[in-house]
């Protein structure tokens, strides 16, 4: 039994060693999880404005065009409560802020992260910021991918220094591909759609982290803007009214409840165009900018 | 004592599997005259693997009911018989004379049994989580999007199911004997190539075997088997192929997959031609003649529409299927990427060259230099890590 033990270890032992070599590899690439944990754990105390979300966010809010010194933390499907536990994380270093913003898309209610296809990324959430929730073993020690485009990404980075950063340095998503709004609109909505009796108790634990997140800076008088962001017609078109309306109605409630919250709702903003979108769903860089523009000067008012 | 043992066994089953099928055709069948009558169905979870270890039990009482088995007095062996993990859920479904004897042997440990259980258990990894999960992928995708496939596309469709289904299965029996024989218990043999049949009869020879001799000893002899005239034979051959589709699931997809298994096969027996294959094909040969082929090829053709009823979700989804196969550009583009085929050609090749072994992988053997055998290892490991299919849970499962 030993020859055979140990025969099967030689055997598997260089497999391993090229996994493993292959994963460490891959966690020095940058990526925006690490830029934006990095940048974070440098520039927190300066910030006074952070904008949390999903890609809603993440490629529909630049803070560049807001007045005052801003970051989004938004990541592609980052739901509500991995919003709450990195809000969590630099809240105590947040010394000046003054605002945040909180995205509630139609579907942010009753979804999380690692309930649908792109739970892979909880594992950058760990990488980056040390956020082991929804984590498993397995998840730590090998990413999603193919081993062969882990390779392919290696040595781009190796020898031609191409990382996986894509967002601005203030953490605005840079790269996005025009798609066709009537197919996206359709996907998207339906992507969205969600049992929203069985996801009751998701929607009950985000309101609970949306309430934490609001009375924690009611009581350092930061405002909370939560908004719905732009989307184009296809997509709206597309909607279960009775999701979104609960969407609405529980964000309403909310805002009324607390005195520092306000709530936006953009969906249908008609100063939006098909040309201020690269899918139903999301705004492009030139929508990204009235967008960004209409939301600082909600805030003027706010002031 | 047999009959409370059989009753109990099938009655477990039927509550279980069966129950809300038969509750739900029935309230169908009274509403169609007119009568709603209100029967409330079950809402509990059907036990995994509850298939495949009451055939066990069964062939157990039945075993020894025949005196070909000593009624066992160790109740330790007995309940691991029943509950023996590598193949509790997924089968092979076991006999008790073959396994049961086991338990009562003490086992040492043997290099080369256990080398060639990691070699098979090599072979069922790759052929569930490469073939059958990367199949997986596009069949879920052409299936439940059918209405919007072309008809090359919907071909596609079926075909990578046949290899999900193949895969899934036969990995899930490697893996079964593969483990087993590294405990040191030697499981029977329940797949044989099934794609390179020459006919029907040959399939159902070569696939699922635990099972379809499990069928054959236990149902179809008692009935007269093939013995007597031909309405005799047409019903044993009928009433074999049913109960096997609705082995299945309680579901009329699993019934009419079965039936037209039955359909295929009995030309087969009543012109006596149903024995004609039992070597493997191109034996001490490199390739087929065009004869054989051409077999292979119709064999599989008629494989290949049976699994769309298996694989559809009602008769009226293969029945739309199968409208668009012939309906919708049967000559377009397929929409299907070429790395699963490429896997699936792979996949055959070895298939091919392994047909007369027990399991495809245990050619390698035959390789006389250590580094060409570690070589075929590493790239089957390095197909298993790089194509890992979106993970998929075993088909059968479910049975």
């Amino acid at each position: 039994m030993k020859n055979f033990l140990v025969k099967t270890i030689l055997i598997l032992f260089p497999v391993l060693i090229v996994l493993i070599a292959t994963e460490l590899l891959l966690k020095q690439i940058p990526n925006d999880y690490k830029y934006k944990a990095s940048y974070l754990n440098k520039n927190a105390q300066n910030i006074e404005i952070v904008v949390l979300g999903s890609s809603h966010t993440f490629f529909g809010v630049n803070p560049v065009f807001f007045e005052k010194k801003s970051f989004n933390m938004g990541h592609v499907s980052q739901s509500l409560d991995y919003d709450f536990l990195l809000f969590d994380k630099y809240k105590d270093k947040f010394k000046k802020l003054k605002v945040v913003y909180i995205p509630i898309s139609y579907f942010s209610l009753w979804s999380r992260l690692n309930k649908g296809i792109e739970k892979w990324r909880c594992t950058y959430y760990f990488n980056s910021y040390g956020i082991t929730k929804n984590i498993k073993i397995s998840d730590m020690l090998f990413g999603k991918g193919r081993i062969t485009s882990k390779i392919r990404r290696i040595v781009k980075y190796m020898l031609k220094g191409e990382d996986d950063v894509s967002c601005s340095k203030l953490g605005f998503g840079t790269h996005n591909n025009s798609q066709d709004l009537k197919e996206t609109g359709k996907l998207a909505a339906f992507r969205h759609t969600e049992n929203i009796e069985e996801a009751k108790y998701i929607c009950d634990e985000h309101i609970t982290f949306l309430s934490f997140m609001i009375e924690w800076c009611e009581k350092r008088n930061i405002k909370v803007v939560l908004f719905t962001p732009p989307a184009y017609k296809t997509y709206r078109e597309n909607l279960d009214k009775k999701q979104f309306q609960m969407m609405l109605k529980t964000c309403r409630e909310i805002a009324f409840k607390y005195k520092n919250c306000v709530y936006h709702n953009f969906i249908a903003d008609s100063t939006f165009s098909e040309k201020d979108f690269y899918d139903a769903d999301h705004l492009n860089k030139k929508g990204a900018e009235k967008f960004t523009k209409k939301l600082n000067s909600c805030l003027l008012k706010l002031e | 004592m047999l009959y409370v043992s059989i009753f109990i066994n099938l009655g477990l089953l039927g509550v279980f599997k069966y129950y809300n099928f038969f509750i739900e055709n029935f309230v169908q069948a009274f509403s169609f005259f007119g009568a709603n009558i209100k029967i409330n169905s079950l809402d509990v979870i059907l036990p995994v693997g509850i298939s495949f270890y009451t055939f066990q039990t069964m062939s157990y009482t039945i075993d020894v009911y025949r005196n070909k088995l000593e009624p066992t007095k160790d109740f330790i062996a007995f309940a691991s018989f029943v509950s023996f993990f590598p193949q509790l859920v997924a089968g092979p479904i076991e006999r008790a004379t073959n396994l049961l004897p086991q338990f009562y042997k003490k086992r040492n440990f043997d290099y080369d049994k256990a080398v060639d259980g990691m070699r098979q258990i090599l072979w069922g990894l790759f052929k569930k989580v490469v073939i059958a999960d990367n199949c997986a992928e596009f069949a879920n995708q052409i299936f439940n999007n059918s209405a919007e496939m072309n008809g090359s596309t919907l071909i596609f469709g079926a075909i990578f199911f046949t290899f999900q289904i193949y895969g899934d299965f036969s990995g899930y029996s490697d893996i079964a004997i593969g483990t087993s024989r590294l405990l040191g218990f030697d499981l029977m043999q329940n797949f044989a190539t099934p794609y390179f049949s020459r006919d029907i009869a040959e399939f159902w020879r070569r696939w699922h075997i635990s099972l379809s001799t499990w069928f054959r000893d236990y149902l179809y002899i008692p009935l007269g088997g093939s013995r007597g005239g031909t309405l005799m034979k047409v019903r044993n051959t009928f009433i074999i192929f049913l109960v096997s589709g609705f082995w299945h699931g309680a579901n009329w997809t699993f019934i009419i997959w079965g039936l037209l298994n039955a359909v295929y096969f009995l030309p087969l027996m009543l012109t006596d031609n149903n024995r004609n294959n039992l070597g493997i094909v191109a034996e001490n040969k490199f390739l087929p003649t065009f004869k054989e082929f051409i077999q292979m090829g119709t064999t599989f053709g008629l494989t290949v529409f049976a699994w769309i009823f298996f694989r559809a979700e009602n008769i009226t989804h293969a029945y739309h299927y199968i409208s668009g196969i012939f309906s919708k550009l049967l000559l377009g583009m397929p929409r299907i990427k070429g790395m699963p085929i490429l896997l699936i050609i792979i996949f055959i090749l070895v298939e091919w060259l392994g047909r007369e072994q027990k399991y495809a992988l245990e050619v390698v053997n035959k390789l006389t230099k250590t580094w060409i055998r570690r070589l075929v290892y590493y790239t089957i490991i390095f197909l298993i890590v790089n194509y890992w299919g979106k993970e998929q849970q075993f088909i059968y499962f479910q049975f």
